[in-house]
């Protein structure tokens, strides 16, 4: 066991310059810039117990990223036992059939299509916007986000393929 | 153009990093009728647009505060596992994501086991210190606390019940109450926390049952 000072120094200078990438994914995923500090915030606590852990490993970065993402599926496994994460996820689902039903023959410009983005990220539910981020945005494959998830691959793709579909629907795509 | 003249074009668009959807003619109208291109070309906008999406900074001292607070609240964990309070200590406050924990302090020195300590006599100090997280900052929170008849806090001798007015910045607040302990007593703080008509309780059961040294005070 390390002296309680020099762990901390460790962990300060290992974490550190990974702090924004983690929080880019972060934002990414929750969809906002309080629970995305949240976020990477409970990850450095759970972390912090394996500095020595992490000073072994050779590419710390996805080595975090995966650890993000594995934190952000057990925040939402919690969430989603309770009854209200429940009820959350039929209002985006109303949201989502109103906002794509304006004018579905008209293509979107893609300057709409970025500035819209965000808001479609966030009326995806949680799981769905995670696929999405990791799979699109940052570019895991299927099968990494099956391994992370411990879920089947092929749960994942029709995740994926839906997920897609509400974000283009948004998106008037 | 059929469709394998498309998806060369829509690969080019994407590697090339030209503006989508509307602006070649032949791709706009080829995609109105072909599902599985369209499918494709949007695919490729959704993807491209997302990787470069903006995302806004943290705030500017985030990567500091979070190290120090990872750091922080493991010691204090250690602390709770060294002293293995009981998990009504730890509630859930409102949303799931806002959260208290009451932890009695024992100074944290590394090798002090759960029941190494003797009963002393006389008056026993000890600080419970309870963590609320806020996602926003909130103005005039109500705090509230009882006492059970053994314990009082240092400051307030003889009051069983003490309320007040507090703001609470966004993140982790800490509120530290020093007790004071009649000889060998074994009792709880009851914390009552009130916002915009919403109470959340913690009940930290506290005991004077370990010898220590003045508070190693870990501060926020
Ligand atoms: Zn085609």
């Amino acid at each position: 066991m390390k002296r309680p000072t020099a762990q901390a120094e460790i962990f300060e200078a290992l974490l550190t310059p990974h702090i924004p990438a983690l929080y880019k994914t972060a934002y990414r995923l929750t969809g906002s810039g309080d629970k995305a500090e949240d976020l990477v915030q409970e990850l450095l606590v759970k972390l912090y117990p394996k500095t020595d852990e992490m000073q072994t490993i050779e590419a710390l970065g996805p080595w975090l990223k995966k650890a993000l993402y594995r934190l952000f599926v057990d925040e939402l496994r919690k969430i989603a036992r309770r009854p209200e994460g429940r009820l959350g996820g039929f209002q985006e689902e109303i949201e989502t059939v109103k906002a794509s039903s304006d004018n579905p023959e008209k293509m979107a410009e893609i300057a709409q299509i970025r500035e819209k983005l965000q808001d479609a990220l966030n009326i995806l539910d949680p799981q769905h916007r995670s696929v999405v981020v990791m799979h699109l945005a940052e570019g895991y494959t299927l099968k990494e986000i099956a391994a992370i998830y411990n879920a089947p691959a092929e749960t994942i793709k029709t995740q994926l393929r839906r997920a897609k579909a509400r974000l283009k629907k948004y998106l008037k795509m | 153009m059929n469709c394998s003249d498309i998806r060369q074009r829509i690969n080019d668009e994407i590697r090339h990093d030209k503006p989508l959807l509307t602006h070649d003619e032949a791709v706009v109208q080829h995609i109105r009728h072909c599902d599985l291109c369209r499918s494709l070309y949007t695919d490729a906008v959704l993807t491209r647009e997302l990787r470069e999406m903006p995302v806004p900074e943290p705030r500017a001292d985030f990567a500091a505060r979070a190290i120090q607070n990872a750091v922080k609240m493991n010691r204090m964990k250690r602390i709770k596992s060294l002293v293995g309070i009981s998990a009504a200590a730890m509630l859930i406050l409102a949303a799931g994501l806002v959260f208290t924990r009451g932890l009695p302090d024992f100074a944290g020195r590394p090798g002090l086991a759960p029941n190494a300590g003797l009963t002393a006599p006389g008056r026993m100090e000890k600080t419970v210190r309870v963590m609320i997280e806020t996602r926003q900052s909130r103005q005039n929170a109500t705090l509230a606390i009882d006492l059970t008849e053994n314990v009082a806090l240092k400051n307030f001798p003889g009051h069983r019940q003490l309320t007040w007015q507090t703001e609470l910045t966004q993140g982790r607040n800490l509120l530290e109450l020093p007790l004071v302990f009649d000889d060998d007593a074994e009792g709880y703080v009851n914390i009552r926390y009130r916002y915009n008509g919403n109470e959340q309780q913690v009940r930290i059961p506290v005991r004077a049952e370990k010898e220590h040294e003045p508070q190693t005070t870990i501060t926020s």
